[in-house]
């Protein structure tokens, strides 16, 4: 009864808040059958980023970044804190506001049934709690996630009495993600499934919130010489822009190479993202990513 | 008698006794034992004995089945004539040939040697059945797939009782249900698979050098853990297709696996 009451507010939690995660982000999936005992490590990430986008709503201009994850992995859980830098976004430019009756925001933000704009801020947090599963009477080890992620916005707003005013709000997301697995004609088919929502708060033109379902296919990838390739293909729905059923479309190629010596893993990315609002109809954004990982840290702390 | 006629004699000689030995070696290939089957229990004859009481059958009016040879495999008998029974066996039986009846609703009867009458010719007699009660038991753990072994998965012994019959069992690889169970007259021995953790494996004889190159390869956790990742990659874990961090892997694998030297020769 209790599992079933957690089970049911995960899912909740879930609807009521984010989704996939950033195309930047390194996997992070350790089978705990590796495990000797609890393990923390730490990675940094840093490179740049093309058409960047947040949970499908675009970031305007292209970006640096730099991700610092620790994760801590004890049997079959694991606490993730991930700190991540942006460098070269556009922030949120000020709002020029017209003190009409009903105020009028300038750069007008996008209407209710458009595509919303990303959050434009040069920091993120996030947290994630995750816990894996193996079958107990065939080879299957799955992941059930859940992140939330925050952004600090800031805006500023200049009336036509020209006195600044500073307006603070945030965005955050809640994900709740589980892996999938069934056999399909013999092959096995594997997949995450997620739910989320994204809502930012705090904004002088208004909040906006999405909610998010979809499921990621990841097929086998392959090794091409010392490259490794892989693809994942996700396709859900995406609430609050207008347009109902199927509104996200997301082919996405991943090519891996390590440096030995360095130990160093570049990772180049492209991510085809096609989504559809109710006044847009189908838009295309490419983001294409070419990022550097390594391993900072790894501690094993034996019983 | 000069050698022609002797060496001539002699051939006719060895290809009649080649005839004689393949004529009787044949007749005796094809000879059947005929089993007498007698139910000394009235009542149980009379039951078998009833109209409908067995699988209807052009040939044979009252139909059982008898196993011998302590194997499952049933032959039919046809009923003769009061409660005798009979089976026909291909080739010689032995004396000490176990015989036991499948009954239909009544399980199987203990097991009864046959004496034999003449080379062809052996009797059987049965008290009765082991009981009323027959079981099915189902298995619901374990797979005789999952394990190779000389053992067999199950064995179902029947003991001696007071009225002469002789103890006997029959034995086989654990299927899913064990059919017709008299719990009565049977101890069931089921061969027990422990319950093993599910672990993921790798191959890794792509590491090995080739036959024809006789050098050394060196094997280690660097090696073991990218062999590893590329496995992750191509999901052939038991997790969807990864990206795997290295380092965590070669961390562990270093406190597990030493490094070896493997050379390949012809």
């Amino acid at each position: 009864m209790h599992r079933r009451l957690f089970l049911a507010a995960m899912f909740l939690a879930a609807l009521s808040a984010e989704g996939q995660r950033p195309i930047f982000e390194p996997d992070d999936f350790l089978d705990p059958a590796m495990l000797d005992g609890p393990l923390f490590i730490s990675r940094l990430v840093a490179g740049g980023v093309w058409n960047p986008a947040d949970r499908y709503r675009p970031i305007g201009g292209d970006a640096g970044l730099v991700i610092l994850t620790n994760s801590f992995h004890y049997k079959q859980l694991q606490f993730d804190y991930k700190h991540a830098e942006f460098i070269g976004v556009d922030e949120t430019p000020p709002l020029r506001r017209c003190d009409c009756p009903d105020p009028v925001y300038f750069p007008t933000p996008p209407p209710a049934r458009a595509t919303p704009a990303g959050p434009s801020a040069e920091r993120s947090e996030t947290l994630q709690l995750a816990f894996y599963r193996t079958a107990r009477d065939r080879p299957v080890t799955l992941r059930y996630r859940f992140s939330w992620t925050r952004r600090e916005l800031d805006t500023t707003v200049i009336s036509s009495q020209q006195v600044p005013e500073r307006r603070s709000g945030h965005d955050q997301s809640f994900t709740l993600d589980a892996d999938t697995h069934f056999s399909l004609f013999g092959r096995d088919v594997w997949g995450t499934l997620y739910v989320a929502r994204a809502s930012s708060s705090g904004m002088p033109a208004g909040d906006r919130a999405q909610n998010e379902i979809a499921y990621i296919y990841r097929p086998p990838g392959f090794a091409a010489g010392p490259l490794l390739v892989r693809g994942k293909f996700t396709a859900g729905g995406i609430t609050g822009r207008g347009a109902t059923g199927l509104n996200l479309v997301n082919p996405y190629v991943e090519t891996i190479w390590r440096h030995e010596r360095t130990k160093v893993t570049v990772r180049a990315i492209w991510s085809g993202e096609w989504t559809r609002s109710g006044i847009e109809g189908w838009q295309r954004n490419h983001q294409v990513a070419l990022v550097l990982d390594r391993t900072l840290f790894v501690k094993t702390f034996n019983d | 008698m000069n050698d022609g006629e002797f060496s001539k004699k002699l051939h006719s000689l060895v290809t009649a006794a080649f005839v004689l030995t393949i004529a009787l070696g044949s007749q005796t290939l094809a000879q059947t034992t005929e089993v007498r089957l007698t139910l000394a229990d009235q009542t149980l004859c009379t039951r078998l004995t009833s109209p409908g009481a067995s699988d209807p059958d052009r040939n044979c009016r009252f139909r059982i089945w008898v196993a011998y040879d302590e194997q499952d495999q049933a032959l039919p008998a046809c009923w003769k004539e009061k409660c005798d029974w009979i089976a026909s066996v291909d080739g010689a039986l032995l004396d000490a040939t176990v015989f036991s009846l499948r009954i239909p609703g009544a399980g199987r009867t203990p097991c009864r040697s046959g004496k034999a009458v003449d080379a062809w010719h052996m009797d059987v007699t049965f008290t009765g059945s082991g009981g009323e009660t027959t079981r099915d038991l189902k298995i619901v753990r374990g797979n005789a797939d999952v394990s190779v072994d000389s053992r067999p998965g199950y064995v179902r012994e029947v003991g001696p009782s007071p009225a002469g019959d002789v103890r006997c069992h029959e034995e086989g690889l654990v299927p899913a249900t064990l059919s017709n169970v008299q719990l009565d007259i049977e101890n069931v021995r089921l061969q027990v698979f422990p319950a093993q953790t599910v672990k993921c494996a790798v191959i890794v004889d792509h590491l090995l050098p080739r036959a024809d190159a006789r050098e050394a390869t060196e094997i280690g956790p660097k090696e073991l853990a990218n062999a590893i990742r590329r496995y992750d990659i191509e999901g052939k874990h038991c997790y969807a297709p990864t990206v795997t961090v290295v380092e965590p892997l070669e961390t562990r694998l270093r406190t597990l696996t030493r490094s070896f030297r493997v050379t390949v020769e012809k």
